[in-house]
């Protein structure tokens, strides 16, 4: 039988590149997402004898993660709010720094409201099943095809009219 | 694969009500065809990006977690306690318990008032006081005899 150790390693191992994919995702700055996943680790391991009896520990790590994500996120906010109005996350913006239509994609999928930025990215980056998302999000699977279409087709929308506007696809 | 096929797929994707199974047949059905129109084309645009996207890895390396010596010397100290008050409490609990009715002394008779619990003596007893119980009848039945002479005389 393997020790609790062992279990959590495996676990942690499995999902540190989704973990930080996630908080990447939500927060946008790399060194936050890093901060974020380095807390997760922490925070699974004190919770231990809970997360590796769960039903489903990958999903019960990915709301921790969603759950931490979204806390500092609007914590950001509050700051940016209080102290600087030019912090903001990452858009289209003028493209100076995307280097491709790609790159533009990934820009458009930052800029989508947050329920829909982490459905499209559970499913499609990580490749969740739908029932899983809805155990990640908490909420009912209908809600997450619903938040999945709109942010399909709202993606489908912008990079259409970025490639209607001739943006060079390298 | 037909174009056709293609489309439904597309339009299902868009509807979010599309198996994995599905996505993956719409990813390899996209890739394998060069003149796409503007719609198809933006659709494998966003595929390439989330794929693109899941390439991505965390810098943030696992680290295998170890339980502190203070923890372990805690562990054993506490271990070492708790058997130690499990042996104590066998200790008390055998010298300590209360006497059982097999043990106890037997309680025999009263003899002016004291307890008795030799045999010995209670029997010696029970014989006094039966011989003088004897005597007293020995006495009665004689004077009866005598009373009975008296009478028929």
């Amino acid at each position: 039988m393997k020790s609790i150790i062992e279990r959590y390693t495996e676990l942690v191992s499995e999902v540190k590149d989704s973990v930080y994919r996630m908080a990447l995702s939500l927060v946008g700055v790399e060194a936050e997402a890093e901060d974020i996943t380095q807390d997760i680790y922490e925070r699974v391991w004190r919770a231990r004898d809970k997360v590796l009896l769960e039903e489903h520990p990958r999903a019960y790590v990915c709301r921790m993660t969603r759950n931490l994500a979204i806390d500092r996120l609007r914590q950001r906010e509050r700051q940016a709010t209080a102290n600087s109005p030019d912090i903001e996350r990452g858009g289209i913006g003028d493209g100076s720094d995307l280097r491709d239509i790609g790159e533009r994609t990934k820009a458009i999928i930052a800029t989508l409201p947050e329920k829909q930025r982490l459905t499209i990215h559970l499913r499609d980056v990580e490749g969740y099943d739908i029932e899983e998302i809805a155990e990640i999000m908490e909420m009912d699977a209908t809600s997450v095809r619903m938040n999945l279409s709109r942010a399909r087709k709202s993606v489908r929308e912008q990079v259409l009219s970025m490639m209607n506007y001739g943006v060079e696809q390298n | 694969m037909e174009l056709n096929r293609i489309k439904i797929l597309a339009d299902r994707y868009f509807d979010g009500i599309t198996s994995r199974a599905e996505e993956v047949e719409l990813r390899e059905a996209l890739r394998s065809i060069d003149n796409l129109d503007n719609e198809l084309r933006a659709l494998k645009t966003m595929l390439d990006a989330m794929d693109s996207l899941h390439e991505t890895t965390s810098p943030v390396k696992v680290v295998r977690p170890t339980i502190s010596r203070r923890t372990v010397w805690l562990a054993r100290v506490a271990s070492v306690a708790i058997a130690a008050c499990a042996i104590f409490g066998i200790f008390l609990g055998i010298n300590h318990r209360e006497p059982s009715i097999v043990e106890s002394p037997t309680i025999i008779c009263h003899i002016n008032g004291e307890l008795v619990s030799d045999q010995a003596i209670a029997r010696a007893e029970m014989d006094r006081v039966l011989g003088g119980v004897a005597d007293n009848m020995a006495l009665a039945m004689a004077k009866i005899e005598k009373l009975n002479l008296v009478r028929t005389e």
